[in-house]
């Protein structure tokens, strides 16, 4: 692909710029500093592979490159691709996607542009095929992953190689490491070597097995030999304990045989002599005591049978005597009380003296007796009281209606009297002038007066009066008015004529009931009279005085009624007294004849002694009747003793007798010489036994019969010194054997075990199926390791052969550069298979790498490094233009010539840009020109 | 009937199981342990149960190198057993039990007859014509000749059986010791050959003679899979031979290849490995299994089992669920041979660097110097002084050392192309 032209619409200090065509294969644009030169190397890389968008994060230092100078951000580059066609690519900042079209304008919309661009990436362009100084210097390029990989053997299937070789060589030294101690083959070994030599320990046990087993027959057969003599001592020891055991039984035989023959033979001795003895002497004992007691007894009944009792005649007397015993409490209490009843006689006494006074001087006793308290009286007296008020509260009514009645009477009289004057006044008015004045003023005056009782009497009398008032006000005016003088004088004659007509009238109905309350005011006062009468003709009857008014005669019969209880009172109180001076007076009568009878000290007047008396005879009584009792008792109790005197006499005859009978049985004259024969009788019986048991023993030691006659024999021979002496002997003997055995059993046992464990030798199958395991786990490991080495061994000599025959195209055209551009300074470029590294071969001091390099070889390096890219990648797709700024201005003359040369080279199959300021440079590209024979360099000046 | 007898061989008694790579949980090791007893009482419980005349064995009682006592004193005591049982027996011994080799001084029951170092003939029973034993031991670990050969004729009247521990027409899987063929056998004149050495049951003729290997009573080695036993042999009046195989082992050894291709997930391979685990136990007719498991094919799987203890887990999820059975079935190992899914011949035709490494593994089978060179540094290891003696004779002669660049091969290529695939 070739840039034929540009059109700057507007990008940095261009504005609708128009540059092109480009027609030669090397393009030299030169300007001074400031003419645009990098600006317009940027323009072609952003048209061509687009602006950073906002959201790309701009690397430091980015230039916008804003249109300076107006136009839109952007503008169009015209290229013809390197089959031919021509597209122009035209792109804006923010103008939307990159659009193609046909040099006519036509839009080329199936036309990738990527292809176009070889499918290079923007950062590949960058870095290969436009760079300035500072790019050329820098070692991105190398860093970039997409160069990278084209440089170095990524993408060879190599990049694993290193990882590869590591591993394989870690995996390998923890396998097996010559000289290394801890690998797993080491340890396997350490293990193998272990257990071969346990196996080898077992093995050594199998050796024995036959060495134990002749060794065990000897011991066993040397076993049985000593087993047999031990036998041979034990049964020696055993008789020799048999005699040692019978010594003391054989010893005892002799001495009883020769104690026996010095005791005399007693026989026929009662069994159990001395037990009947003992036994029969204490039942004599017994009954010669019982005997004694009982004599005792009898002397003891016979005594008291006999005795006399003092006083024994007041047994005679039992009645009385029970009678002061019975009253004694009695007598007591009536000794006691009396003086505090007669007390209280005396204060009823006064009392009732006390009611009597109050009642009057004429009662007494008998009249308190007599008076008639009965419930017809206390009725009498309240009619009487009752009817008494009657009659007297009518006889007040009735003369209060009389006083009325008048009262009224005299008014009416009056009221005629002045209606009579006032007619008289009228036929002589002067009179009656004068006497009509008079009158209205009384009526006045009675009005009032009238008025004033009303209100003192109140009730119905204060309305009768203000009535009564009103009326004699009215008459008063009329009789005012009246008075008069009128002009009608003969109309005032009849009014009042007739007001005295009215007047007599009244006066007349008046007076006839003044009559009748006067008539009513005496039946009044007889009714009262004839109650009263009655009332005293009551009291005569009862001999009362006639003034006393019922109320008072109800008073009286209350105070009767206390001094008749008062009375009742005092009497029973006297006969209580009585009759407790008459139970002191029986008892003492009871007591005093007793006392003097039985010479008890007695004073009738003195209660205490009378009480004392009758305690005395009481206790005197109760005792002579116990000792009467007793002796009765005695004379009982003697007859039983006699009795049994005569019972323990028989009894002690008969012991004495039975006594008599042992003693005789036993051939012996008395207790002691009998218990001397029962005690020769007990030892000889003592010594047969000891005899018989010794030689029982000695039996059953030896076996009866002849054993037992050969053992006494053997016995009798020896003495118990030979037979321990002869024992211990054998003992030793025993003892040597035991511990012989107990040597042998051990040799015996400890063959065994060794011949158990080498049979039952279990652990040494383990041993070796362990053994086996290690092996074939040390095999294993060693055949790992081997394959390792093996694995290394081919990764290496595949790596050998590919270094040296197949290094990346990259290098192989970047060698062929650089050695040009250095003159053969450096022969070869090298890169390691798998790293990322760059080697230089010098032709005289071997291998650099670039840092070790001065900046203008390293510069020439990287050149040659783009120019073998662009070349390699060249090769697979479109061939894109390098663009150069002052990219050889570090480089010495020839250098840069060579350098030149190269570009011109380069130029034959990629279109070349070059920006630089230096005129020289543009010389340099003449040169090269014209010594590589190409077309000479188009010179484009800007700025 | 003439006569019954049981033919076992190679009891290899006490001698251990080889190959093991895990340490046995306790109650397989215990069985382990004893499995070769095991499997000789069962001998002895089958000859006096089916009331046989006698018991053969050819050769191989016990390994002489490993001096087990215990292996001899428990034979013995189980052909004193049989005597008890009115059985007798016939043994000779073999490579690994020579006559020259360690032996403890045991008394064999009368019973018991032990061939010496010359054939000898042995009546089995009192009438001298009805049937008899021929055999012979070997002096040494190291017979080559052949003894077959040096029986001659022998007396046609009696049912004649030879007893001798002998490899038959060259059996390459095993030793040549004493060599012989099947003419040199049949022309003996014997009845019926009584063969040891041969760990697998072989017939290798049915009649006119019976020649027959009954294999080893139990299997010691993950080589030595399936049911091993004895054969009760039954000779009618009339001469005919009749075999009936009996499994004697106690624990079975199988080999079970798994191919991850089908899993994508080690829960899929887990299940599908439990349920190989089952047939196994299903097969086994109650016997105890050791399974040795190797993992084949090519997949996505191979990457997950190549992570460090990933094989180790997935044993003991296993052994977890079915060694503590009985009978159980131990996973001894799991053997990964499978692959990463990388298509080597298309990767070799690359070229990167990888494709580079294939060509150069491929280049040293048939350039001896690269395939040295390959080998380079591995005397290190099999000739250090302190591990020859246990490695030495595992160094790798040039076929398996080919063999080893191509899982070296396949170990590079993981290491390499694990960034490939992620």
């Amino acid at each position: 692909m070739k840039i034929l032209s540009l059109h700057i619409d507007g990008f940095g200090r261009f504005a609708d710029q128009p540059l092109g065509r480009f027609e030669r294969p090397v393009t030299v644009f030169l300007g001074p500093n400031e003419a645009g030169k990098s600006t317009l190397l940027e323009f072609m890389r952003r048209v061509l592979f687009g602006f950073r968008t906002a959201r790309g994060r701009a690397p430091s230092g980015y230039n916008d490159y804003p249109p300076l100078a107006g136009g839109g951000h952007g503008g169009s580059i015209t290229i013809i691709s390197d089959g031919g066609e021509v597209v122009n690519v035209r792109r804006y900042l923010g103008g939307g996607p990159v659009t193609l079209s046909a040099e006519s304008g036509e839009p080329l919309p199936d036309v990738e542009l990527s292809r176009l661009l070889g499918h290079h990436s923007r950062d590949v362009f960058q870095n290969v095929f436009t760079f300035t100084l500072d790019e050329l210097h820098s070692q991105k390029l190398l860093r970039d992953d997409s160069v990278n990989s084209q440089i170095y053997s990524a993408g060879v299937g190599a990049a694993k190689l290193p990882d590869a070789l590591k591993t394989l060589n870690d995996d390998k030294n923890r396998l097996f490491l010559k000289g290394g101690s801890k690998h797993e083959i080491a340890k396997a070994a350490n293990d193998l070597r272990e257990i071969d030599s346990t196996l080898a320990e077992v093995a050594n046990n199998a050796a024995e097995y036959s060495d134990l087993t002749s060794r065990l027959k000897g011991v066993e057969e040397e076993l049985e030999r000593l087993s047999g003599l031990r036998r041979k001592h034990q049964s020696e020891l055993d008789h020799q304990k048999q005699l040692e055991n019978a010594w003391d039984d054989w010893n005892d035989l002799i001495q009883t045989k020769g104690q026996l023959a010095e005791l005399p033979a007693i026989s026929d001795f009662p069994v159990n002599g001395v037990g009947r003895l003992e036994k029969l002497e204490d039942r004599i004992d017994s009954a010669q005591r019982e005997y004694d007691s009982a004599g005792v007894d009898v002397r003891k009944a016979e005594a008291e049978a006999e005795a006399t009792v003092e006083h024994e005649a007041i047994l005679n007397h039992s009645h009385d005597i029970r009678k002061l015993e019975q009253g004694r409490t009695s007598f007591h209490n009536s000794v006691r009380d009396l003086p505090k009843r007669k007390d209280e006689s005396d204060k009823q006494k006064t009392s009732l003296a006390a009611t009597l006074k109050d009642l009057g001087p004429d009662w007494d006793e008998a009249r308190l007796d007599n008076f008639d308290l009965s419930l017809a009286v206390r009725e009498d007296i309240s009619q009487f009281q009752e009817r008494l008020q009657e009659a007297g509260r009518k006889l007040g009514d009735s003369r209060s209606t009389l006083t009325r009645h008048e009262t009224l009477l005299e008014e009416s009289t009056e009221a005629e009297s002045r209606a009579k004057r006032e007619l008289e006044a009228a036929v002589k008015p002067v009179s009656r002038k004068n006497g009509s004045k008079v009158l209205p003023a009384i009526c006045v005056a009675a009005g009032i007066a009238l008025l004033a009782v009303g209100a003192v009497l109140g009730g119905s009398a204060l309305f009768l009066g203000i009535a009564a008032g009103v009326a004699l006000a009215a008459v008063a005016a009329y009789l005012f008015a009246s008075g008069q003088p009128s002009a009608g004088a003969d109309m005032e004659y009849g009014r009042l004529s007739r007001a005295l007509k009215d007047a007599r009238e009244l006066a007349r109905q008046r007076e006839s009931r003044v009559e009748k309350c006067k008539k009513a005011v005496e039946e009044a006062e007889l009714s009262v009279a004839s109650i009263q009468r009655e009332w005293r003709q009551w009291l005569g009857d009862r001999n009362l005085r006639e003034t006393f008014l019922p109320e008072t005669v109800g008073e009286l019969r209350g105070k009767v009624e206390l001094g008749r209880n008062q009375l009742l009172g005092l009497r029973s109180h006297r006969e209580r007294i009585d009759a407790i001076q008459n139970d002191i007076d029986g008892y003492i009568e009871l007591a005093a004849p007793l006392a003097s009878g039985f010479g008890v000290p007695f004073d009738g007047n003195d209660s205490n002694s009378v009480a004392a008396a009758a305690d005395s005879l009481v206790e005197m009584y109760s005792s002579v009747e116990r000792r009467v009792k007793e002796r009765t008792d005695a004379r009982e109790a003697l007859k039983k003793a006699e009795h049994q005197l005569k019972q323990r006499a028989s009894d002690l005859r008969e012991s004495e007798a039975d006594m008599k009978g042992l003693l005789h049985s036993g051939g012996a004259a008395d207790a002691e010489d009998f218990r001397k024969r029962a005690e020769i009788v007990r030892q000889r019986k003592d010594l047969e036994e000891k005899r018989r048991g010794a030689l029982g023993r000695l039996q059953r030691l030896s076996g009866p019969g002849e054993p037992l006659e050969a053992l006494k024999k053997q016995l009798g021979d020896t003495d118990i010194q030979e037979i321990r002496e002869a024992k211990r002997m054998v003992e030793e003997e025993i003892e040597s054997a035991d511990a012989e055995i107990r040597n042998r059993s051990t040799d015996r046992g400890s063959i065994l075990s060794g011949l158990k464990s080498l049979i039952g030798e279990e652990e040494s199958s383990k041993w070796r199926v362990e053994r086996h395991r290690l092996l074939e786990d040390m095999r294993g490991h060693a055949r790992e390791w081997v394959i390792r080495t093996i694995a290394e061994n081919l990764l290496r000599e595949a790596q050998a052969k590919f270094e040296k025959e197949r290094q990346p195209g990259v290098i192989r055209h970047a060698e062929s550069f650089f050695k040009g551009i250095t003159g053969g300074r450096y022969q070869t470029l090298f890169s390691p298979l798998g790293k990322s590294e760059i080697h230089v071969t010098d032709s005289s001091s071997g291998s650099k790498q670039p840092s070790q390099l001065s900046r203008g070889t390293r510069e020439q390096l990287f050149l040659s490094l783009r120019f073998g890219l662009i070349q390699e990648l060249g090769q697979r797709s479109e061939r894109l233009p390098v663009i150069v700024d002052e990219a050889l201005v570090n480089f010495d003359p020839e250098r840069g010539l060579r350098a030149a040369c190269a570009f011109a080279e380069l130029s034959r199959t990629n279109q070349v840009l070059v920006f630089t300021c230096h005129p020289t440079i543009v010389e340099l590209f003449q040169n090269a020109a014209a010594k590589l024979d190409v077309q000479e360099p188009e010179v484009v000046r800007i700025g | 009937m003439r006569i019954r007898f049981v033919h076992a061989a190679d009891l290899h008694l006490d001698s251990p199981f080889t190959g093991l790579k895990a340490a046995a949980p306790e109650n397989v090791a215990e069985r382990l342990y004893k499995a070769t007893f095991d499997a000789y009482e069962n001998i002895i419980d089958l000859c006096i149960s089916e009331e046989v005349d006698a018991l053969l064995v050819a050769g191989d009682v016990y390994d002489g190198a490993d001096r087990s006592l215990r292996a001899q004193l428990k034979f013995v005591e189980g052909l004193k057993k049989l005597g008890s049982a009115g059985i007798r027996s016939f043994v000779c011994h073999g490579n690994h039990d020579p006559l020259d080799g360690w032996q403890a001084r045991l008394d064999y029951p009368p019973s018991c007859c032990r061939f010496g170092r010359e054939w000898e003939a042995a009546p089995v029973f009192e009438d001298p014509n009805r049937a008899v034993v021929h055999g012979i031991s070997y002096p040494k670990r190291d017979v080559t000749q052949n003894l077959a050969h040096r029986l001659g004729r022998v007396d046609p009247g009696p049912f004649s059986i030879g007893l001798l521990h002998a490899n038959v027409s060259n059996d390459p899987n095993h030793a040549a010791y004493a060599p012989c063929s099947i003419d040199d056998l049949s022309g003996s004149g014997v009845d019926y050959w009584a063969l040891g050495h041969v760990h697998t049951r072989q017939v290798l003729s049915e009649r006119e003679p019976a020649v027959v290997y009954p294999g080893n009573p139990q299997g010691r080695h993950p080589n030595e899979t399936g049911a091993r036993g004895v054969d009760l042999v039954e000779v009618d009046d009339g001469g005919n031979v009749r075999l009936k195989f009996h499994p004697m082992a106690t624990v079975q050894w199988e080999s079970l290849p798994v191919d991850i291709t089908p899993f994508e997930t080690e829960q899929q391979l887990l299940d599908a490995l439990h349920q190989r685990m089952q047939r196994v136990l299903d097969g086994a007719d109650g016997r105890s299994v050791v399974v040795r498991m190797t993992l084949t094919g090519r997949g996505e799987l191979n990457r997950t089992l190549r992570r460090p203890n990933t094989i180790e887990d997935l044993v003991e999820a296993i052994n977890g669920e079915w060694a503590e059975r009985s009978p159980f079935v131990w996973c001894e190992r799991i053997e990964d041979a499978s692959a990463s899914p990388v298509d080597r011949e298309a990767r070799r035709k690359g070229s990167d660097f990888l494709a580079e490494a294939l060509r150069t593994a491929d280049s040293a089978k048939t350039d001896a110097e690269l395939l040295t060179r390959l080998g380079a540094g591995l005397s290190d290891l099999y000739e250090h002084h302190r591990f020859r003696r246990y490695l030495s004779r595992f160094a790798p002669n040039e076929e398996e050392l080919a063999a080893l660049v191509e899982e070296a091969e396949a170990m590079a290529v993981d290491l390499l192309a694990e960034d490939d695939n992620r």
